[in-house]
């Protein structure tokens, strides 16, 4: 896996220049105990590490297969994000150490996840409030589930499609057809804003009893209980997905 | 005009189905009908032409949109005049069915034509979006096919994703490729001279030169085509 061998081996041995060992100021997520000068003992991190790491792909995963945007998960980002600057800042540290090696190519492989992890659900959610700007932004529900910074994303978007359209088709239309989301003065609501198929069918696995839930207007119930897996609906679902009670598979 | 009508829009759905199969999104049929490679200046560009990565994004067909905005503003001329006409006659609309649904047919063969044109500006954009995110930026060979408008709108997202990317402090437009190891193997194509890595330290990259370089990075030269990728 190390690949000194080849031409562009490890660094020459340069000293390093940083006595500073202590980690980045974190601790005001509540990430439970912060080991000073975290070098030292390392290892003290790896419960947080694994478990923050494991959420942040769960909820990747379930960003990628849920058909609308879910909640944004900003303290976990959050966490993330720090536990990226520190073992970072580990795998650097251990630069010179070579009976860590090992253990520095692990860090670097663990974080080098955490971060394709992180991109990919970032990327994943841009990329349906790109697809579904104009719904998302109308309803306030679901604008609440962004990010600012990605709330922000979505209108410069919706302004940036919006002089696309209307440059290039719409100014060429008639006065009563010439609006993006209206197919013409006929219809008095808004028909042409495109908006997520809630009803596609996703795999769940659920988290915890959820009772018989209401499946059709016949008052037909069914029963979701904790270790079932269930192709269904998404609509059906759809509430537990955010407070954690299914997950996707 | 109803034929020109038929022509017109018949020409814009070709013209999607082009661009379907241009861009491998779909119905991958009807391929063998470029036998000669036939290139028609109106329509139908088809067969051969399409499969050169290089035609991926069609030229903008302003013609074709003019033609068809155009005849959207036939269409309705003709529904207003009918209308003004059925008005003055001062009649029920029950008493005049022919009316009634020659006004319906233009009405609807306007919002057809709408849709299809909204319909391709739309495939174009997403288009022009994968080709931003695959390739870090647009081809050159691609910024030559589009329209003005089109070409706003690059700016506009360019700025919009960059100022996203900032405020998160998060550059999304790497990690495509879940990291399997640390290092990848690469050749270098192009002269970077001795450049800085995470991970690794300093690597000198000569044309020709077989790295192990580090995940992240290394994709980042690999799409602008400075690296090669060695399994």
């Amino acid at each position: 896996m190390e690949g000194p061998a080849t031409s562009s081996g490890a660094l020459p041995p340069d000293t390093n220049d940083t006595d500073d060992l202590t980690m980045e100021p974190s601790d005001d997520l509540g990430l439970g105990p912060e080991v000073p000068g975290g070098t030292e003992h390392p290892l003290e991190h790896d419960y947080d590490v694994s478990n923050d790491a494991q959420l942040l792909r769960q909820a990747w995963i379930n960003e990628s297969l849920t058909p609308e945007v879910l909640m944004y998960r900003e303290d976990l980002v959050d966490r993330i994000r720090s536990l990226i600057a520190r073992q970072e800042k580990i795998v650097e540290d251990y630069e010179q150490d070579h009976n860590q090696a090992l253990t520095r190519a692990i860090r670097f492989a663990e974080v080098s996840r955490i971060k394709f992890c992180l991109r990919s659900y970032l990327r994943k959610r841009l990329s349906k409030i790109e697809a579904y700007a104009i719904h998302i932004y109308m309803n306030e529900e679901l604008s609440s589930k962004l990010s600012p910074q990605e709330l922000e994303f979505a209108k410069d978007y919706i302004d940036a499609v919006n002089r696309l359209f209307k440059d290039s088709i719409l100014s060429r239309l008639p006065k009563d057809y010439n609006d993006l989301l209206h197919q013409s003065m006929e219809s008095e609501a808004p028909d042409m804003i495109p908006e997520p198929s809630l009803d596609r069918h996703v795999f769940v696995r659920v988290l915890d009893d959820l009772g018989d839930i209401p499946i059709d207007d016949q008052n037909t119930t069914f029963r979701l209980q904790e270790g079932d897996i269930f192709a269904i609906r998404y609509r059906l679902i759809r509430d537990f997905v955010d407070s954690g009670r299914v997950e996707l598979v | 005009m109803a034929t020109d009508f038929a022509r017109t829009a018949t020409n814009l759905v070709k013209e999607l189905k082009t661009h379907l199969e241009a861009n491998d999104l779909g119905g991958s049929g009807s391929a063998s009908g470029g036998s000669g490679g036939a290139v028609g200046s109106g329509g139908g560009v088809r067969g051969g032409v399409l499969r050169d990565p290089g035609q991926a994004l069609p030229a903008y067909k302003e013609d074709e949109v003019s033609k068809s905005a155009r005849e959207v503003q036939e269409h309705y001329d003709s529904v207003v005049a009918i209308l003004g006409a059925f008005r003055e006659e001062n009649r029920e609309w029950d008493t005049r069915p022919e009316v009634a649904s020659s006004v319906l047919i233009h009405h609807q063969s306007l919002l057809r034509n709408k849709r299809l044109l909204l319909a391709y500006q739309n495939l174009r954009l997403e288009r022009i979006k994968a080709f931003r995110w695959k390739c870090g930026r647009l081809p050159r060979a691609t910024q030559d096919k589009l329209s003005p408008p089109e070409r706003d709108f690059v700016k506009s997202y360019e700025r919009i994703l960059n100022s996203y990317q900032k405020q998160c402090r998060v550059d999304l437009t790497v990690g495509f490729f879940p990291p399997g190891e640390n290092l990848l193997k690469v050749r270098v194509t192009e002269d970077l001279g001795v450049m800085e890595f995470d991970y690794i330290g300093e690597a000198d990259l000569q044309v020709g030169t077989v790295h192990l370089l580090p995940h992240e990075e290394a994709e980042r030269l690999i799409i602008e085509g400075k690296l090669e990728h060695l399994a």
